[in-house]
């Protein structure tokens, strides 16, 4: 796709430009992370395999924000390999001392390292509500792994702490294709659901989840995968 | 098949960048040695959480999921704590409050309101402020009287009031000294017990045992009657006993035991929250205590009258401030409710007489409990006329009402008390 990178670049620029002003009013978090699997709104983007990735998050004073990932993937063959990235650029306010509006792009790609064929990249729109530790968004992408007409993707997170430094996550999220693919056998909507249990250490996590999906995915096209499965993931903050 | 593209480019200078920028201060100095910082010479520095958001990517969930978040205000006030000689001891995140807490180690020969101002100008601060001390208001009981009832009981009528209500499961916290939960008259009276005090004492102390006592003694299972005998217990420790041969009850508290303890209990849908304390003003506390108040929680506090305004809590808009009811002309709009000679729980399954502020505190602790039960309501206290004297049974049962013709003056009873 010829806009998803054109607007990468834009992302990650401002993303440079906004790290070098005032960078005392801003927080920035960085981040590094293996995970079993890498899980995007149902679906696998490395295809069941072991990726590494390490982000940066930027938050100004006054609500702006922005960040980046980049993933590398375990390949069937190959060893390790570039997969792709994330770069967003978002504005958020409280509307209450625990209730926050946000509202973004984001753009993400994976790599072709995989013999399938599929178009690698897309973009979102998303707006969304966080209210303590529950937030609701929806995302619009006119363009979504190369499928004509766009998707809406909706999904609900929440968290609770049964006891210090544990965490309990759920999330839950429900895929629309917009698109007309000429096949009405095929399901238009996609259901998926995750929930795991995350140990809070000292600027490290651990975190083990289920997920499940339902129908098995079948779209975009190329992403024909299993219906539920399990994820570990170990994330380190600096 | 892979090729480079502009994406992956703009995503790794900005991942470069950023690095760079992820590390300031590593030159400074080491910090001084915080060993042996009390509350006096410690400073609480607070940076400002940004609005909750979705980190595209990532799985995040709020504040707590937020561990990028964390890592970036620690780094930066370690920054902050190298660059103004300070030792970084501890980190609380208050997402109620909208900060992530840092507690510094201010070294000998500095003041820590002077660092806490210096550090309040610093870029991306939200304030900061030296960990205040608060003292419980009691005084040695007078005990030489021989008391026949409790005063609350006989001026208050409770046992016409319990025909009506008793605090059933209405929560009420108290922040205080360790309560002795194994007193028999506190038996099965608390829900939740949680200690904020960085020590290992393990035994009851006096002062929470005694206002535990006079909110909600279970009179099934003791010698004394609660003001709120059906009313369910937070019991939250945030002071530690600092005895005096002149006043053995005597407990000391901090900013930083009693805001963890103020936070535990609004997140725990605490109705009444007690706190027979005082001290100077607080920032921090005044937020906790400004969100309370928008909860719908009452707070009540002890005032105390050595204090400028009556100290803090007392003087905080919202907060419901009680003194002594022998104190015959108290400032406009402090409330009086009995506080001498009050028998009450001890420590070790016993009972004593204490007086005092706190304890007043304490009696109407008890009475909002058992308004409550009836309506949840916002709390009007009536009063008689003049002097903030609380009419219990117009409170509980509403103006139109009273426990009855033998129904003492109040006015009159305090001036016996004073006598």
């Amino acid at each position: 796709m010829a806009g998803g990178p054109s607007l990468a670049a834009v992302l990650g620029s401002a993303i440079l430009v906004l790290s070098v002003i005032g960078p005392a009013r801003a927080e920035v978090g960085v981040s590094a992370a293996a995970a079993s699997d890498y899980r995007f709104e149902g679906l696998s983007l490395s295809d069941g395999r072991p990726v590494l990735s390490a982000s940066l998050a930027y938050d100004r004073k006054g609500g702006l924000y922005a960040g980046a990932t980049a993933l590398a993937v375990f390949a069937h063959h190959g060893g390790l390999q570039p997969l792709g990235y994330v770069v967003y650029l978002g504005y958020s306010q409280r509307m209450s001392p625990d209730l926050s509006w946000d509202i973004g792009v984001a753009n993400g790609g994976v790599s072709q390292f995989l013999d399938k064929r599929y178009v690698d990249d897309y973009t979102q729109i998303y707006i969304g509500l966080t209210k303590s530790n529950v937030s609701a968004h929806v995302y619009y992408s006119p363009s979504y792994f190369g499928e004509s007409g766009g998707a809406v993707y909706v999904e609900v997170s929440g968290a609770v702490r049964p006891a210090p430094h544990w965490r309990l996550f759920g999330h839950a999220g429900l895929l629309a294709d917009l698109g007309d693919h000429g096949d009405p056998d095929q399901s238009r909507v996609r259901a998926d659901a995750r929930a795991g249990l995350a140990r809070e250490f000292k600027n490290f996590e651990l975190r083990a989840s289920v997920w499940a999906t339902a129908p098995a995915p079948v779209f975009p096209a190329g992403y024909r995968q299993a219906r539920q499965g399990a994820v570990l993931e170990a994330v380190a903050f600096f | 098949m892979h090729r480079v593209r502009p994406g992956w480019l703009s995503a790794a200078l900005a991942v470069g960048a950023l690095l760079c920028l992820a590390h300031p201060g590593w030159a400074a100095a080491p910090p001084p040695s915080a060993a042996d910082a009390g509350p006096g010479r410690q400073v609480l520095l607070m940076l400002p959480l940004p609005p909750n958001h979705l980190r595209p990517g990532a799985d995040y969930v709020g504040a707590w999921g937020d561990g990028m978040g964390r890592s970036a205000r620690h780094r930066a006030a370690s920054a902050i704590a190298r660059a103004n000689g300070l030792a970084l001891l501890d980190d609380w995140l208050m997402p109620e409050v909208g900060v992530d807490c840092f507690v510094l180690a201010v070294p000998e020969g500095q003041s820590a309101a002077d660092v806490a101002a210096r550090l309040s100008r610093a870029p991306g601060v939200a304030w900061s402020q030296p960990v205040n001390t608060f003292r419980t208001r009691s005084e040695p009981a007078h005990g030489g009287r021989y008391l026949l009832a409790e005063p609350a009981a006989r001026e208050w009528r409770l046992a016409k009031l319990h025909e009506v209500t008793t605090g059933k499961n209405v929560r009420v916290a108290v922040i205080d000294s360790r309560i002795d939960q194994a007193h028999p008259n506190l038996a099965g009276q608390i829900d939740l017990s949680e200690n904020f005090v960085a020590d290992s004492a393990l035994a009851p102390e006096l002062h929470g045992t005694a206002v535990a006592g006079i909110i909600a003694a279970n009179p099934v299972r003791g010698a004394v009657t609660g003001v709120a005998p059906g009313a369910r217990l937070l019991a939250l420790r945030a002071c530690r006993q600092t005895p005096s041969p002149a006043n053995p009850s005597s407990a000391t508290c901090d900013s930083l035991s009693l805001a963890r303890a103020l936070e535990f209990a609004i997140a725990h849908h605490a109705q009444v929250i007690n706190m027979s304390l005082g001290g100077p003003p607080d920032p921090l506390l005044a937020k906790l205590l400004d969100i309370a108040a928008s909860d719908g929680i009452a707070v009540v506090a002890a005032f105390d009258r050595e204090l400028p305004k009556g100290g803090f809590p007392a003087s905080h808009p919202g907060v419901l401030a009680v003194a002594d009811e022998a104190w015959a002309s108290p400032p406009s709009g402090v409330y009086r409710a009995p506080g001498d000679d009050v028998p009450t729980t001890s420590p070790g399954g016993r009972y004593s007489l204490v007086s005092g502020s706190s304890f007043s505190a304490a009696q109407v602790s008890g009475l909002i409990a058992l308004v409550r039960e009836r309506a949840a309501r916002p709390v009007r206290l009536a009063v008689y006329p003049g002097g903030g004297l609380i009419d219990a049974c117009a409170t509980v049962l509403g103006f139109a009402h009273s426990c009855g013709a033998d129904q003492a003056p109040r006015r009159d009873v305090a001036a016996s008390l004073r006598r």
